[in-house]
């Protein structure tokens, strides 16, 4: 029995040593410049202030220029985006803004990727952005315990504990630069010039098609963003931000989405704009002027995205039936335009 | 199941768990049901062939030993009623019986050993051949998987059935006990081979809990994965860069890249020796130990007892003893005193076994005439060395070489790490022109690098480089310390608990930082392949 105290104190001591030192590893890593928009403290600063949010993945992260939007709506907004953002990571950011800020709008951000992915088979990408975005340990240990997978556990210890050692070593060498705010209250414009589309992604326009479906544990966290937004009071709009021509020719069952969404808004009764329906969508928003690839809205199309969207949102508050600017569906958009074509 | 795995950890606490908490009469069995699964993991296809030669070795010693017993009960029972002739003659009839069983299990192991290991390495042989009589060879496309571990669980049961052959140990009764001596797995993948006398005093003993055994085999399970993660997985990278690159490399570069060679390989090999020595310490089993700081020895003979130590003592016990000894080689010795002289006469039988055992040590360790001659070139200079003794001993003499000096110990020793290290690249390299390319390289490329890049320009991380060598120090530091008294007493005796935990704990992240990313570009243990 004396043995087995021993061995048990012994390895109790070694883990605990190990446990301490990793803690103190994977906060030096969430805390030191890893990756861009850790914005925990950032947005503790804003707490108190922020009475308009936006709530999505990267196709919102990239779209909605807050700076523009404050200055169009009169609002101080902060995007609370990020790249692979589950929807469970949305719920979980959102709860803690909607908790410390008088937010009287939540803008989220929806499209055919928002629905149908699988966290399972993506990996845990977004889940580890949402970890560097939260702020404090137990909030750290609360999100993750309830959102990676038992499986995931050794290689999610093993990239944090590697990335704070990483970090101590660039301190030691004197290449340690701290935590920089690098997003304009959370949108995250690209650091490089806007350039079209790139040419390989021309040639994929021939490539096959495909279609998604939506997903039940996404569902459930919509769901659960609208139930909070309700308890909260606050007003919601379903967005779907731009999407380039050439996503949109690929994408087979865009309607399907877009009949999804306008049903649960419908439902609800919130609002719900698609801007690939806008009827001048094209003109707005060209694949070569607009887009960084496929899906993301360069700076100069989040420039002119979030003008659009004020402009929607201001005819909207204002009592204008905004459904004259937008088609009723993907289906009808392209009957008209063939009709054009043909016409022309 | 890869030992450098969340997975083996997991495999490794369950089975210490479960192996203590069974009743102790159970643990060998517990063992034995590890070792299974173990070893199934590596392919359900692969345990058919490790159940044909431990039911093989099972039944032929068994069959020896009932022999053997009933022999010597026929000639006590009717001592009084046969002579001597007659005597003599049923024992070499049984004899003749005994033979036949062990040369069929024999065939019948090595056979399949060979099969897997040489067919294609045959077939090329015969394909050359044809080719030079304008004919066309075999099909050499066909790839057999070979079965874990095969060549050290043969070698292992057939050392056992030639000891039960020669009365060094009796026959084990139990089959479940010789399966679990054949598939143990510590020892399966690289060794140590055991004798059955020594290994089953261990494994078939019941072991209590001991805090003093859980301790210090942890602590030679954490340096193990070091040695193997950081250090032999980190220099793969630089070493794997230096061989396919030598020829643009300069001769001092080179010479660094094969040095490094030597370090890899020893810290890959004796890492894994660590990580299984230290679970079986766990267990209270104690394997035979593979290693004694061969880098320290003074010639290559002494180096071979230090390196791979078990695999010699195999070679030793069950070729070159028996070849030695063997009547037409004491023959020839006889023959050879009386023709050439004395020294012919004590040198020649046991040169004539070396070169045996050299050529087949080369073979076991690669079928390749760069392996074939990596093993003749080792018992070259053996022989050469015996052969030579008497002549140093002279020039010793006539020089005034003092030699329990530290200086001469000193150039001994480095220029055995030089020969070695020389030798142990030749194969692995590529082909034997590939190796013999790179000898060239050192001795032909004087071109003095004009730069730290130019010199290493293999190495991509100063850091990672800094790691090497602070850790390569430190493994020989280590064996300093460890000619006088094992490194975990002397961690005992300088350091306090909680500065020991702290040791082991970097240890720990060393190996998550460096270890983790640097397997996977590293591969494998090496000695694996064998």
């Amino acid at each position: 029995m004396h043995n087995f105290k021993q061995a048990f104190k012994t390895t109790f001591c070694f883990l605990l040593t190990i446990a301490v030192i990793s803690f103190g590893l994977m906060e030096f890593y969430f805390r030191s410049t890893n990756y861009y928009y850790q914005d925990g403290d950032i947005r503790e600063e804003f707490a108190g202030t922020i009475d308009y949010a936006i709530s999505g993945a990267s196709h919102g992260m990239r779209a909605f220029n807050a700076e523009r939007i404050n200055e169009n709506l009169n609002v101080s907004s902060y995007n609370l985006c990020s790249s692979r953002m589950t929807m469970k990571g949305r719920y979980d950011i959102l709860k803690e803004e909607l908790a410390r800020n008088p937010i009287q709008t939540v803008v989220i951000e929806l499209s055919y990727d928002s629905m149908s992915r699988n966290r399972k088979e993506e990996g845990p990408e977004g889940d580890i952005y949402v970890l560097g975005r939260l702020n404090g340990i137990s909030n750290r240990l609360k999100f993750f315990f309830s959102s990676f997978y038992l499986s995931e556990y050794p290689n999610m210890y093993y990239d944090t504990v590697s990335r704070g050692c990483y970090g101590v070593i660039c301190m030691l060498t004197g290449k340690l630069q701290l935590q920089q705010a690098s997003t304009i209250r959370g949108y995250f414009p690209y650091s490089e010039p806007d350039q079209g589309v790139p040419e390989l992604t021309k040639e994929l326009y021939d490539s096959d098609t495909f279609d998604t479906t939506v997903n039940d544990y996404n569902e459930e966290y919509l769901n659960k963003t609208l139930d909070l937004c309700e308890e909260y009071g606050t007003k919601v709009i379903l967005v779907t931000t731009p999407l380039s021509e050439f996503t949109i020719y690929r994408c087979t069952n865009l309607d399907d989405f877009y009949h999804y969404y306008s049903d649960l808004a419908r439902e609800r009764n919130i609002e719900y704009y698609d801007f690939n329906l806008l009827k001048n969508k094209t003109e707005l928003f060209h694949d070569q002027g607009s887009f960084y690839d496929e899906a993301h809205l360069n700076n100069a199309g989040a420039e002119a995205f979030s003008n659009v969207f004020c402009d929607i949102m201001t005819k909207a508050d204002n009592g204008e039936d905004v459904s004259e600017y937008f088609y009723s569906s993907y289906q009808d958009r392209d009957e008209i335009r063939s009709a054009h074509l043909v016409s022309d | 199941m890869d030992i450098l795995s969340f997975g083996f950890l997991m495999f490794t606490v369950l089975l210490i768990v479960l192996y203590y908490a069974f009743p102790k009469k159970y643990q060998w069995i517990i063992l034995l049901l590890f070792s299974m699964f173990f070893y199934c993991l590596g392919g359900i296809k692969s345990v058919l062939f490790i159940l044909i030669t431990a039911s093989s070795t099972y039944g032929a010693a068994r069959y020896i030993q009932q022999n053997n017993d009933h022999q010597k009960k026929y000639i006590k029972e009717h001592k009084s009623e046969l002579s001597k002739e007659e005597k003599n003659e049923f024992k070499a009839m049984e004899k003749k019986k005994r033979k036949r069983i062990l040369i069929l299990t024999l065939v019948l192991n090595f056979g399949i050993l060979c099969s897997f290991k040489y067919i294609h390495f045959a077939i090329d042989q015969i394909n050359t051949i044809a080719n030079v009589l304008g004919n066309s060879g075999i099909d050499n496309s066909f790839r057999w998987i070979i079965p874990l571990g095969i060549s050290f669980y043969t070698f292992q049961s057939m050392g056992y059935l030639l000891d039960v052959y020669w009365n060094k140990c009796t026959a084990e009764k139990n089959y479940l006990k010789v399966l679990l001596f054949t598939s143990f797995f510590p020892q399966i993948t690289q060794g140590p081979i055991s004798n059955f006398n020594q290994l089953s005093g261990e494994l078939f003993k019941e072991h209590s809990f001991d805090y003093h055994n859980y301790s210090w085999g942890a602590q030679r399970m954490i340096w193990g994965f070091f040695k193997k993660m950081v250090l032999a997985n980190m220099l793969s990278v630089f070493v794997q860069d230096v061989f396919a690159n030598y020829s643009q490399y300069s001769g001092i570069t080179t010479l660094i890249g094969a040095f490094m060679y030597s370090a890899q390989i020893y810290t890959d090999f004796s890492g894994y020796m660590d990580i299984m020595c230290g679970l079986c310490e766990i267990l209270g089993i104690r394997l035979t130990e593979n290693f004694e700081r061969p880098y320290f020895s003074k010639s290559i003979a002494e180096y071979w007892r230090r390196w791979h130590i078990s695999l010699g003592a195999w070679f030793k016990n069950y070729i070159y003893y028996p070849m030695a000894m063997a009547k037409w080689n004491q023959k020839l010795g006889r023959l050879a005193k009386e023709k050439l002289g004395k020294s012919f006469g004590n040198y020649l039988p046991a040169s004539v076994a070396l070169v045996v055992v050299w050529l087949a040590t080369g073979l076991w360790h690669g079928a390749s005439w760069a392996y074939i001659a990596w093993g003749g070139v080792n018992g070259l200079f053996i022989i050469f060395s015996m052969w030579m003794e008497h002549i140093y001993e002279k020039w010793k003499k006539v020089l005034r070489i003092n030699e329990s000096t530290w200086l001469w110990r000193a150039f001994q020793t480095i220029r055995t790490f030089i020969l070695v290290t020389f030798i142990k690249v030749l194969p692995e390299v590529g082909t034997l022109s590939d190796g013999f390319g790179l000898w060239k390289q050192v001795f032909t490329n004087h071109h003095i690098p004009a730069s730290y890049g130019e010199l290493l320009p293999f190495v991509t991380s100063d850091l990672e480089l800094l790691v090497i060598i602070l850790g390569l120090v430190l493994v020989f530091v280590t064996s300093l310390i460890q000619r006088k008294l094992p490194i975990r007493a002397w961690l005992e005796q300088k350091t306090s608990y909680p500065v020991r935990i702290l040791i082991y704990c970097i240890l720990f992240f060393l190996i998550m930082y460096y270890g983790v990313p640097a397997s996977g570009k590293a591969g494998g243990f090496m000695y694996a392949q064998f």
